[in-house]
């Protein structure tokens, strides 16, 4: 798998846009890479947001066979501090608007 | 969990063993050596191996968006990964490590297979045969650390909560 670096133009909207829909929630999002180890993600999973082993090996089996996979939403704050986490980590997260 | 003798094994509930040779220890030590060096004297902007430690947040084209997450969290990311560094070579010559220091370790090596693969441009279907001679022994190094990375996940792995409590 390929690393992606790109993603969809809708978000990168102007703020004032935001500022009107504040109920939109963000999602987070885990892209594939080579490099990390899927025990790596599954275990970053788990200890990151208390996931079950079975839903942490899910989302890590998205990340590996579809590229990328939502592991978590909520505010753009909590979006913004999820990937802060995830990076800390050495994933490759991004955010983006839920539409 | 099936129990196997390996480099890194947790003994007992926040305990780890570690049995490493000298010379593994001191190829750790280098690695963690050259990661400071590029940590501090490089930007995600001037070398794409440091770039890939510190991802943007958000799509390229949201340039503000980015910026702003930058100087929001990029001190913190960078301060956390050189805090790790210290943990992993003030305890590199312990047999015995805490799980705290441990997940300074997996987050060390991480960082450095991070930076190595990104360097020889490993994909998942890399192998040895990819690479001429002066670049085969960098990949034996990354194999090395894979090797190594792997055994401390299965033990940290052991510390996680039992399966029925989780979301």
């Amino acid at each position: 798998m390929t690393r992606a670096s790109t993603a969809p133009v809708e978000i990168g909207r102007p703020e004032t846009v935001e500022d009107i829909e504040p109920d939109v929630p963000w999602i987070v999002i885990v892209w594939n890479d080579p490099i990390n180890l899927m025990t790596y993600v599954t275990w970053v999973f788990q200890k990151l947001f208390g996931y079950s082993r079975a839903k942490a090996e899910k989302l890590m089996w998205d990340v590996h066979t579809k590229g990328k996979a939502v592991v978590s939403n909520g505010t753009r704050d909590e979006a913004e501090r999820d990937v802060a986490r995830l990076h800390a980590y050495g994933l490759w997260a991004t955010m983006q608007k839920d539409r | 969990m099936r129990r196997r003798k390996g480099p890194v094994q947790r003994t007992e509930p926040g305990r780890f063993a570690v049995r490493l040779s000298d010379r593994e220890r001191d190829a750790v030590r280098t690695f963690t050596a050259q990661l400071r060096v590029l940590l501090t004297s490089e930007s995600p902007s001037s070398d794409p191996a440091v770039a890939r430690l510190f991802p943007p947040a958000l799509p390229d084209d949201d340039v503000l968006g980015n910026l702003e997450y930058e100087q929001q969290h990029g001190d913190e990311l960078l301060l956390g990964k050189l805090e790790a560094l210290d943990t992993v070579d003030r305890t590199l010559d312990e047999r015995e490590l805490t799980e705290d220091e441990l997940m300074a370790w997996l987050g060390s090596l991480n960082s450095i297979r991070l930076v190595v693969g990104t360097r020889l441009g490993v994909t998942e279907e890399t192998t040895e045969k990819d690479f001429a001679d002066d670049e085969r022994e960098m990949f034996a190094l990354y194999g090395y650390l894979t090797w190594l990375e792997g055994w401390v996940i299965q033990a940290l792995d052991q510390e996680l909560p039992a399966d029925d409590a989780g979301a």
